[in-house]
């Protein structure tokens, strides 16, 4: 069945929705029915969540049925099923499902992490050799200069890195950069929810 | 064309050739037609010497004189096409001749050579070729043609079944007034229809039937191109093509270096790890006064004074943000801060009450359960805002287990976000910790204090000067974590002890690129080897 709202209906409910919320940032009174919409859109929140656990198994579902590398979509299923079935039957914070957490899904996502920094190591000490241009020497001085002056090396360190030039670039350097980082992420946001509000942009259908 | 009588060029010829050109004479082309003959042989050629006539070639010709009394008259092919003639009688015309083309049929000439044809033919000499006609009847063909018309056994006019079975069929058009002028006098001379005038010509590509020529597929080369050509052949042999597994080769230094980098990387933070070795020497707190300014606050805390610890953690930066949350929380314990956790990430709460229990335990306030866990807070930035707006009306996940937190009289005095005395964001990275920070920067008026993995820093740095000040201060990475272990004078404190590894992995990290970068500069630098075929091959 398509529920599909393809009206002006929806449009109109967005704009009016986003024009509320601002408007309840700058008019008082008005916080308690700004609080009770944001609960509706948590709650929606919530039930997308489960929107997606459903389409997560109907996908691997229908990959066991056709056969499509069906022991990972198996075993996928499985655990999916059991850590949910677990976690809502006995709470998130029982004995069971901190187990699994604690034993499977963090030692997992760890060692994912400490393969990264390996394949970031190689990355940078191949970079000279693939691309040898400007760009990668100062990419390659930049990382020499924070890390030798995060810390010492080998235990030895090295007084002008570690007290002058790497607090510099990280403390004024990179600060200035991300500020013009931030800078544009606001702008691109305020634009971005300008163009809602005006239905310039409508996500939502409609 | 009138022949001339001139001395016999035969006669300086090989035999062989002499005996080609009698047979090529003697016997009526095939498919090209009297016509395509070649033009350039020499009269002479097309007219041998009765005295060269073969014994079975005589034998015939005198059957023949004795049955008939006479030679047949030549088909013309001596003549060629400057003399042509043309069938009088209309039951010598073609079949299917129509009385317009009669009419229309110009007067045709009859050459001087075909004066002895059948009666079927009538002479009609035009005046101009009257002078020729003497050189013209003392050419006599001295070969006996292999058809002519008048010792055809067969009515005129009526085509024998197999030239019926020959002839094209009613999708052919059949012959019209048209063709008379289009073709005046023209006499087929081979073929089928030989003898008929006023045939229409076939295309040339179509009238041929003969098998294709077969062309000699040797190439006719000089020595010396002979001579280059064994040697570009040489050449190819001795090239082989390239590896064909390229990729294979490439991913196999690729994984033994990563082998290798992994094994120096391991060992060299295992290594202090397992001596427990503290040499490094620890970070100076006058160049991080914003984690400086985060002790000042936690340790300014009256006891009892509630304190909301944002836990953004992944488990996959558990491993760094550890021992730095151990020495902040550590802290606030130490000043008996009452603590409320939440989390807007589903794996907060799980890392968080497993760092009190594995860290803590010991600690009264953990052991007799004195702090709050509002759980897992579902829906983003809407739900942060919320929470933010009205902390009890937040939905929270403990809530669907059935237990509301803010029931706890502990959390009584807590009516508003700024009722905590203090926020802490515990957070992996920079997108968590900026939401808090700008959802909160109209709210908090004391603002808050980051505690996070050494990657957000750079990011979160930038509201430490913000105006008004958002980020009251922030402490970051294993160095954070070594740094506030020196600012609490606390000795045996897990960043102490990863504070070595940190600084031995560092070094290897920049060694490996050190001698990788040299490495890729040396090989840029070699000058590329001349191919030799060995080394082509691999060997």
């Amino acid at each position: 069945m398509n529920l599909r709202v393809n009206t002006p209906f929806a449009a109109a409910v967005a704009i009016a929705a986003g024009l509320f919320m601002l408007a309840s940032l700058f008019i008082p009174g008005l916080e308690e029915p700004r609080n009770r919409v944001l609960n509706w859109a948590v709650l929606l929140a919530a039930l997308a969540m489960l929107l997606g656990l459903a389409n997560l198994f109907t996908v691997h579902f229908d990959k066991v049925r056709n056969k499509q590398q069906p022991a990972y979509s198996a075993v996928l299923i499985l655990a999916m099923l059991i850590a949910f079935g677990l976690t809502v039957w006995e709470g998130s914070q029982a004995q069971l499902p901190s187990w699994i957490f604690n034993n499977i899904q963090s030692p997992v996502e760890a060692s994912l992490m400490a393969v990264l920094a390996i394949s970031l190591t190689l990355a940078a000490a191949r970079l000279l050799q693939n691309r040898n241009d400007l760009m990668s020497i100062v990419f390659v001085m930049a990382l020499f200069i924070l890390l030798v002056g995060s810390g010492p090396l080998f235990g030895i360190e090295i007084p002008f890195f570690t007290s002058v030039l790497g607090p510099y670039v990280s403390q004024f350097l990179s600060t200035g950069a991300m500020r013009g980082l931030l800078i544009g992420v606001a702008l691109g946001t305020l634009l971005t929810g300008l163009r809602i509000l005006i239905g310039a942009d409508r996500p939502y259908g409609g | 064309m009138p022949t001339q009588p001139v001395q016999d060029p035969e006669e300086n010829l090989p035999d062989w050739l002499r005996a080609l050109r009698k047979r090529q004479s003697q016997e009526p082309s095939e498919g090209l037609g009297a016509e395509n003959a070649p033009s350039d042989l020499p009269a002479a050629a097309s007219e041998p010497e009765p005295r060269q006539e073969p014994s079975w070639l005589q034998e015939i010709r005198a059957r023949y004189k004795k049955t008939t009394g006479s030679l047949p008259a030549t088909e013309g092919t001596e003549l060629g096409d400057t003399q042509p003639h043309r069938v009088k009688a209309a039951d010598q015309a073609p079949v299917e001749e129509t009385p317009a083309a009669e009419e229309t049929q110009p007067p045709m000439e009859e050459p001087q050579a075909v004066k002895e044809t059948p009666p079927a033919f009538e002479e009609e000499i035009p005046e101009s070729q009257d002078e020729e006609s003497g050189a013209e009847e003392t050419i006599k063909p001295s070969y006996t043609p292999a058809f002519t018309e008048d010792q055809v056994p067969i009515d005129p006019g009526v085509l024998p079944s197999w030239l019926q079975a020959l002839r094209p069929g009613g999708s052919y058009p059949t012959e019209d007034a048209r063709s008379g002028e289009m073709l005046p006098g023209v006499e087929e001379t081979s073929g089928p229809l030989a003898g008929l005038s006023d045939v229409l010509p076939a295309d040339a590509s179509i009238a041929r039937v003969e098998k294709p020529p077969v062309y000699s597929a040797r190439l006719e080369v000089t020595e010396n191109q002979g001579l280059h050509a064994a040697v570009f052949i040489k050449m190819l042999d001795e090239t082989e093509p390239p590896p064909v597994d390229e990729a294979h080769r490439v991913a196999r230094p690729t994984r033994v270096l990563n082998l290798i980098m992994a094994t120096v990387l391991f060992l060299s933070v295992l290594f202090p790890l397992v001596t427990q070795s503290q040499t490094a020497g620890l970070p100076d707190p006058q160049l991080f006064p914003e984690a400086t300014n985060v002790y000042s606050l936690i340790d300014g805390l009256p006891a009892g004074a509630p304190v909301l610890v944002a836990f953004e953690v992944q488990p996959a930066l558990n491993g760094e943000i550890t021992p730095l949350a151990i020495a902040i929380l550590g802290h606030l314990l130490d000043r008996q801060a009452q603590l409320v956790f939440i989390s807007t990430r589903p794996s907060g709460p799980a890392l968080a009450e497993r760092m009190l229990q594995e860290q803590f335990s010991a600690v009264p306030a953990v052991a007799t359960g004195a702090y709050t866990q509002l759980g897992y807070l579902s829906g983003g930035l809407a739900a942060l805002r919320s929470f933010i707006s009205d902390p009890r009306g937040a939905t929270l996940s403990t809530m669907s287990a059935g237990a509301d937190a803010w029931q706890n009289s502990s959390l009584d005095p807590i009516r508003g976000i700024n009722s905590f005395a203090l926020i802490v964001v515990v957070s992996s990275n920079a997108e968590d910790a900026r939401a808090w920070i700008e959802q909160g920067a109209g709210v908090l008026p004391n603002g808050l204090v980051a505690v996070t993995s050494a990657q957000a820093a750079p990011l979160l740095r930038a509201y430490l000067q913000s105006d008004p000040l958002t980020l009251l201060g922030l402490v970051s990475g294993i160095q954070g974590a070594a740094l506030y272990e020196r600012l609490r004078a606390q000795d045996g404190g897990l960043g102490r002890a990863y504070w070595d590894a940190y600084s031995y992995g560092i070094g290897a990290i920049m060694l490996l690129i050190l001698l990788g970068g040299l490495y890729g500069r040396l090989i840029r630098m070699k000058p590329e080897k001349p191919i030799t075929s060995g080394a082509a091959r691999g060997t």
